[in-house]
C-alpha cells in the first residue's frame, strides 16, 4: 500500500498540490483523472521520488520511502508523460541500459515477448530519434514493465497507441494487477477508469476531489456514467457556460 | 509587416527563462567584445601612428583593416555554415511556418534574418570595434561609426546568403544529415586552418611597441587579392572619410550590388534545392558502433560507459575535434619559435603552458558542454531510476578527467623539454596538469547544470562563465607562478616560500573544486 499524508508541493511559489491524503491499496489499479494541469503528474512523480517534497509524508508498506527511496525506485517502473530516450540509441539497446542501471539483467526472451505483443520486431534496431511517436512510447511501456516492479506507475501511457496496442496494454496491466501488482494510472480516457481501474482518484486544481471505488463513486452520485460524474465534480456550471460558447 | 513580426516572434518569443540577469549579460558580453577588438586596433594604430606620418599611418592602418576584417569575415563565413542547417533543417519552427498559408518568400526571410542574428552578430561586433579604434585614432567624422556598421551588415549579407546558398545545395546533393555533417567538417578544418594562418602571421610583431620592423611587416603582410572581397570594401570606406584619394561611391556599389546579387541567389538557390523532409542519413553510422556495455560493473561505470557511447554515437562531437588543431599548432608553434627567443624564455615557457591550459579549457567548453548541456529530461529520468546523481556527476568527471591529465601531462612536458626548463618548473607543471583539468571539469559540471532546459550553444551564459573563468584562473595562476619561478633563480626567495605559495594555490583550487562537485550533485537533485 501506499500512503500519502498531506502532502503539498511548490514550484517557484505555485503550488501544484495541496494538502493530498489518500491511501492506495496494494494489487488493485488506480486511475488518475484529471484537468489538464490538474496536478496528475505532479502527484506521479513525487510518489515515484522524482520530485521530493518537504510537506506532508508518503509511506509505501514495505520500504520507508523517506530513508531508503532507492529500494523504492528499484521496485517501481515510472513511465513519464513524455517518455525520455537517449535518442541514439535503438529501442533493445535503450533497455538494456536501463535494465543495467537497475542492476537487473536483460532478459532478452521477455523483451522478445514484449516486443511481439506490440508488434515492433521491425523497430528494435532503429534508433529512438528515427521511430514514429506510438512505437516510441511501447518501448517506453516496456522499459517500465522488463524489471518485473511492484509499483508500476504510468503517466498517461496510452498516448499515441493504436488501438490494438490500447488493448493489449489495458491486457497487460490486468495481468500485472493479478501478479500482486499495485498499478496507478493517470489517463483522460475515462472508459479505462471505467475497464481495468478498481479505485479512481480525481484531483482538481491540485487537490484530491474524490479517492475511492469506482462502483461506489457511480453509487454515491447516482450516475452511472463516469464522464457525467467528472464534469459535475470538477464544475458543472463552468462546463455548462463553456457549451454555451459553442 | 507580416514577415517582420513572424521573424521577431521566431526570435525573441522562443527564449525560455529571459529575465534582466541574461539581458545584462549579453550587454556586458557585448561591450566586452566591442572593448577587446578596440583595444587591439587602437594598440595596432597606435604603434603605427608612432613611427610613421599621417599619409604613411593611415596606409598601414588601411592594410592591417583590410587583412583584420578579412579574417574575421572568412572566420564568420565558415561559424555561419555550421548554423545553416539548424536553422533551415533541423528547427521544428520551420515545419509549422509551412502549416500556415504563408508566403514561401516570407519563410525564406524569417529563417534568413534568424541566420543573420546568429551568422553576423559577432562579426558587427567586432566591427564596431574597429570602426570606434579608427574614428578616435584618425578624428574621423562621427557619421564613419554608422557607416561602419551599415557596411558590415552589407558585408554579412553577402557571406550569409552565400553560406546559405553552398549548403543548400551541398545537403540536396548528399541528402540529408550527411551533407550537413560533411559541412560542418569542412568549415571546422577551414576554422583551424585560418586558427594558424593567423598564428603564423606572427600578429605579437603588431603589439611589440617600437618594433622597427613593423614596416616591413606591414608591406609583407599586404595580401593583393583582397580588394576583390567586401572586406576591403568595408575598408574603402573608412579611409574616405580621412582620405580625399579615396572615394566611397564604388565601396558602396560593390557592397549594395553584391549583397543583392547573393541574397537573391540565395533565394533562387533555396527555390530550387530545398526539402524540407531531409533528415535521413545518420542511421548507417550509427549502427557502425556497437552498444556494449558489461552489466556486471557499478552504476559509475555504467553511466561512464554510456557517455563515452552516445559521444561516440554522435559524430557532431569528434567534427568538434578540427577545432583544437588550430590551437595545437599555435602550441607546436610557440615550441619552436618562442623557445629560440633568447631573454624571455621564462615568460615563453608559461605562456605556451597556458596554451596547454587553454587546449584543456577549449576542449572542455566544446565537447564536455557539448554532451552534457540541456539535459533536464535526462536528469529528471535519471532520478526515477534506483541510482545517485553524484554518480552521473562522478561519471562525467572520470570519463573525461584521465583524458585531460594525460592531454596536459603530455603537452607541458614537452614543453618543459623544448624550454629546458629547472626541476622545480617541472614539479608544478605535473601539479598544473593534475590539478587545473579537475578544476576546469568539476566548474564545467557545475555551470553545465545551472541552466538546464536551455539548449547547448557556444554564446550562451554557462559556457562563456566558464571560458571567463577559466581564461581567468588559469592566467592569475601561471603569472604567479611565473613571477615566483622568476623570484626563485634570482635568489629573491628560497624554496619554502616558492612551495608553500604554490601549495596553498592547489589547496584552494581542490577546495574550490570540491564546492562545484558539490553544488552540481545539489543543482542536479534540485532539478524538476
Amino acid at each position: 500500500m501506499i500512503k500519502v499524508d498531506k502532502v503539498s508541493f511548490s514550484v517557484n511559489d505555485k503550488e501544484l498540490l495541496h494538502n493530498i491524503s489518500v491511501e492506495i491499496p496494494s494489487s488493485e489499479i488506480t486511475v488518475l483523472i484529471g484537468e489538464n494541469g490538474s496536478g496528475k503528474s505532479s502527484f506521479l512523480k513525487l510518489i515515484s521520488g522524482v520530485w521530493e517534497t518537504k510537506i506532508g509524508d508518503i509511506h509505501y508498506s514495505d520500504v520507508d520511502f523517506k530513508e531508503n527511496m532507492n529500494k523504492v525506485k528499484e521496485q517501481t517502473g515510472f513511465l513519464f508523460e513524455n517518455p525520455f530516450f537517449y535518442e541514439s540509441l535503438c529501442g533493445e539497446e535503450f533497455i538494456k541500459l536501463v535494465c543495467n542501471l537497475r542492476k537487473n539483467k536483460f532478459n532478452k526472451d521477455k523483451f522478445n515477448n514484449f516486443v511481439e505483443l506490440f508488434q515492433i520486431e521491425k523497430f528494435v534496431d532503429i534508433p529512438v530519434f528515427e521511430l514514429p511517436k506510438g512505437v516510441k512510447q511501447k518501448f517506453g511501456i516496456i522499459s517500465v514493465l522488463m524489471h518485473n516492479p511492484k509499483y508500476i506507475l504510468l503517466d498517461e501511457p496510452m498516448n499515441g497507441l493504436d488501438p490494438v496496442s490500447v488493448k493489449i496494454l489495458k491486457e497487460i496491466l490486468i495481468n500485472e494487477k493479478k501478479q500482486g501488482k499495485t498499478i496507478i494510472l493517470s489517463t483522460h480516457i475515462l472508459e479505462i477508469a471505467e475497464k481495468i481501474g478498481d479505485r479512481v482518484i480525481i484531483i482538481d486544481k491540485g487537490e484530491i476531489i474524490f479517492a475511492g471505488n469506482i462502483l461506489e463513486l457511480k453509487k454515491e452520485q447516482n450516475n452511472d456514467v463516469l464522464e457525467d460524474i467528472f464534469i459535475n465534480l470538477t464544475g458543472g456550471e463552468k462546463y455548462k457556460e463553456l457549451l454555451s460558447l459553442i | 509587416m507580416k514577415n517582420l513580426i513572424l521573424t521577431f516572434y521566431s526570435i525573441f518569443a522562443r527564449k525560455k527563462n529571459r529575465n534582466y540577469f541574461t539581458d545584462l549579460f549579453y550587454i556586458l558580453l557585448f561591450l566586452f567584445l566591442v572593448l577587446g577588438s578596440y583595444g587591439l586596433n587602437y594598440k595596432v594604430t597606435s604603434n603605427i601612428i608612432a613611427q610613421a606620418d599621417m599619409e604613411t599611418a593611415v596606409y598601414f592602418f588601411s592594410v592591417f583593416i583590410d587583412i583584420f576584417i578579412f579574417f574575421l569575415i572568412i572566420m564568420a563565413f565558415l561559424s555561419t555554415m555550421i548554423h545553416v542547417f539548424p536553422v533551415f533543417y533541423d528547427d521544428s519552427e520551420i515545419l509549422f511556418l509551412y502549416s500556415l498559408p504563408v508566403n514561401k518568400k516570407i519563410i525564406f526571410f524569417n529563417r534568413f534574418i534568424k541566420l543573420f542574428v546568429y551568422g553576423a552578430a559577432l562579426f558587427i561586433t567586432f566591427t564596431i570595434g574597429a570602426v570606434f579604434s579608427f574614428y578616435v585614432k584618425f578624428s574621423a567624422p562621427v557619421s564613419i561609426i554608422f557607416e561602419g556598421i551599415l557596411a558590415s551588415i552589407f558585408a554579412a549579407i553577402c557571406y550569409v546568403s552565400i553560406a546559405i546558398s553552398i549548403t543548400i545545395y551541398i545537403v540536396s546533393f548528399f541528402k540529408g544529415k550527411r551533407g550537413r555533417n560533411m559541412l560542418i567538417s569542412i568549415s571546422a578544418v577551414l576554422m583551424s586552418g585560418f586558427i594558424i594562418l593567423i598564428r603564423l602571421a606572427r600578429p605579437e610583431v603588431l603589439i611589440n611597441s617600437g618594433d622597427a620592423s613593423i614596416t616591413d611587416y606591414i608591406e609583407n603582410l599586404k595580401m593583393g587579392f583582397l580588394s576583390f572581397f567586401p572586406s576591403s570594401w568595408i575598408k574603402d570606406i573608412f579611409l574616405s572619410s580621412v582620405d580625399n584619394t579615396v572615394n566611397s561611391f564604388y565601396p558602396w556599389l560593390y557592397l549594395v550590388l553584391f549583397s543583392s546579387f547573393f541574397l537573391i541567389l540565395s533565394w533562387k538557390i533555396w527555390q530550387k534545392f530545398y526539402k524540407i523532409e531531409e533528415n535521413e542519413g545518420d542511421f548507417a553510422d550509427i549502427k557502425n558502433i556497437q552498444f556494449n556495455i558489461n552489466e556486471n560493473n557499478d552504476e559509475v561505470k555504467i553511466l561512464r560507459d554510456k557517455e563515452l557511447f552516445l559521444i561516440k554515437r554522435n559524430w557532431i562531437n569528434f567534427q568538434q575535434i578540427w577545432l583544437f588543431i588550430g590551437v595545437i599548432v599555435i602550441f607546436i608553434f610557440n615550441l619552436f619559435f618562442l623557445s629560440k627567443l633568447e631573454g624571455f624564455t621564462n615568460s615563453f615557457l608559461f605562456l605556451n603552458s597556458g596554451v596547454v591550459m587553454l587546449i584543456t579549457a577549449s576542449f572542455i567548453a566544446r565537447l564536455f558542454f557539448g554532451a552534457f548541456y540541456g539535459k533536464h529530461s535526462e536528469i529528471v529520468f535519471l532520478k526515477s531510476l534506483p541510482i545517485k546523481l553524484s554518480s552521473v556527476v562522478l561519471a562525467r568527471i572520470r570519463l573525461f578527467l584521465p583524458l585531460m591529465i594525460v592531454l596536459s601531462l603530455l603537452l607541458n612536458l614537452v614543453n618543459i623539454l623544448f624550454f629546458k626548463s629547472n626541476v622545480h618548473i617541472v614539479v608544478i607543471f605535473i601539479m598544473n596538469s593534475i590539478i587545473m583539468p579537475i578544476f576546469f571539469l568539476t566548474m564545467a559540471g557545475y555551470f553545465s547544470s545551472i541552466k538546464m532546459k536551455d539548449s547547448f550553444s557556444v554564446f550562451t551564459i554557462p559556457v562563456q562563465l566558464f571560458v571567463f573563468l577559466s581564461g581567468f584562473t588559469g592566467f592569475f595562476m601561471l603569472v604567479y607562478q611565473g613571477k615566483e619561478t622568476w623570484r626563485l633563480q634570482k635568489n629573491i626567495i628560497n624554496l619554502f616560500e616558492f612551495y608553500s605559495g604554490n601549495i596553498a594555490i592547489y589547496a584552494l583550487l581542490l577546495i574550490v573544486s570540491f564546492l562545484f562537485y558539490k553544488w552540481n550533485v545539489k543543482k542536479l537533485q534540485k532539478c524538476l
